[in-house]
């Protein structure tokens, strides 16, 4: 009896995950950029990205599962369905839109789905917070976040808001056409944004630190944030191979110029993650 | 779900809370309360997770470490040619049997007559991936079949 209900639920839980993966994956599974990516990218890089997606998302997991964890193991589980939902989801778009066919080599099939599995697995595994489940019972995890747990969510922000446009060859467009001056600017209205969201969205965090200063935030939060957010967007550059042949200053410019949706992301990753 | 059910679980959820709260541990509680044991599928759906998930790394860490400082060897055939309208087309396949993918590959074709060239026609593929093939066509305002048709590759750049 207990057995059947338990299984209900972790059926409905699995259904919440396919319809978190397909409504953060679809905007990616519909962008060409991310197709040729799929069998250009470098192997290795792609390897390694899909390598850490797992402890991304077993911490994920931790903080707002798409289920209710017990323990490290639990939540080991749970990144592994995120995946598989992850996998099987892209699948299936990418057969429909008719990006993936038998006829082509299993490298460029498995490369589409696997770059197409990363971000559709995260949104399986944020579904429970995206798709709003009552009283969730990982909230006390998050309120009880460290300074590294909250420095964390933050990254994860990013990532699930940089990620959207970071494939598009608009990052690299819109840098060429900035000058210095734009690109300062930009990095200062990033930085102020991120503040204005950070300082009214209040991160729980702050009040146990003894820290509520304004100037405290800024540093602790909005520069600390900031810094992760152009980390996870020269990441993410290198990742889909932005970076190549870049001089210094093209570099800087386009890891500022994704750094601003990025920023926007860790900012309110209190809201999305 | 029923209201008693609903209050029961929430009930559950309170107490785990307060558990959590009291122990101020971070999850790692192994007690017969709720959250309950994961159900069987649960295990089904992780070890298809890690099939999958050990397949895409594998298969990606094998092909990025086995030597492919290829270069793309691109075939064109002709596959066949219909009159379509006031002109004539010649669909065709590139194949790239090489290590290498290209990316904007100019093909071209021309008539031949004799020695000498009636016209030509050219088209763009925007990716040949490697071990793949990719079809297009080339519009003739002559028939094709009656003359020579001469395939061949333009160029690539890297992708």
């Amino acid at each position: 009896m207990a057995g059947s209900r338990n299984e209900e639920s972790y059926l409905r839980a699995l259904g919440r995950a396919f319809a978190g993966a397909v409504i953060f994956a679809f905007p990616l599974l519909m962008t060409m950029e991310m197709w040729e990516l799929g069998f250009t990218m470098n192997r290795l890089r792609l390897g390694l990205f899909v390598l850490l997606s797992l402890p991304l998302l077993v911490a994920l997991s931790y903080y707002s599962g798409f289920q209710r964890t017990r323990c490290r193991r639990d939540d080991v589980m749970d990144a592994l369905t995120a995946f598989a939902v992850g996998f099987l989801a892209s699948t299936v778009l990418l057969l429909m839109f008719g990006v993936i066919e038998l006829s082509m080599p299993v490298s460029e099939i498995v490369g589409k789905i696997a770059l197409q599995t990363v971000p559709a697995s995260i949104g399986a595994m944020l579904a429970r917070r995206q798709l709003g489940e009552e009283g969730h019972p990982d909230e006390q995890r998050r309120k009880e976040a460290t300074y590294a747990g909250e420095l964390f969510l933050m990254g994860v922000g990013a990532v699930f808001v940089g990620f959207n446009v970071a494939p598009t060859e608009e990052m690299v467009l819109i840098s060429y056409r900035m000058s210095v001056w734009h690109v300062a600017a930009l990095a200062l209205l990033s930085i102020g944004a991120m503040h204005a969201f950070v300082y009214t969205l209040g991160f729980e965090g702050q009040e146990s630190m003894g820290d509520g200063s304004p100037g405290g935030t800024f540093l602790r939060f909005t520069l600390v944030g900031y810094a992760i957010a152009l980390l996870v967007s020269l990441y993410l550059l290198w990742t889909f191979e932005r970076t190549v042949g870049l001089s210094p200053m093209e570099l800087a410019s386009t890891v500022v110029v994704l750094g601003f949706p990025g920023a926007l992301g860790a900012a309110t990753a209190r809201l999305i993650v | 779900m029923s209201a008693a059910e609903q209050t029961a679980r929430s009930r559950d959820q309170d107490r785990n809370r307060d558990r959590r709260g009291s122990a101020g541990d971070r999850g790692e509680d192994h007690g017969d309360q709720a959250p309950p044991k994961p159900p069987k599928l649960a295990y089904a759906g992780a070890a298809i997770g890690a099939l999958l998930f050990a397949l895409c790394v594998g298969l990606l860490g094998y092909e990025g470490l086995s030597p492919t400082e290829g270069k793309p060897a691109i075939e064109l055939r002709v596959l066949d040619v219909t009159k379509t309208g006031s002109s004539w087309l010649a669909r065709i396949e590139a194949r790239n049997d090489g290590d290498a993918t290209g990316a904007g590959v100019m093909v071209e074709g021309t008539l031949m007559s004799g020695g000498s060239e009636l016209e030509k026609a050219q088209a763009e593929f925007d990716y040949v991936p490697s071990g793949s093939s990719r079809r297009g066509g080339l519009f003739f305002s002559r028939d094709p079949a009656g003359f020579e048709l001469r395939l061949r590759v333009l160029g690539y750049v890297e992708p």
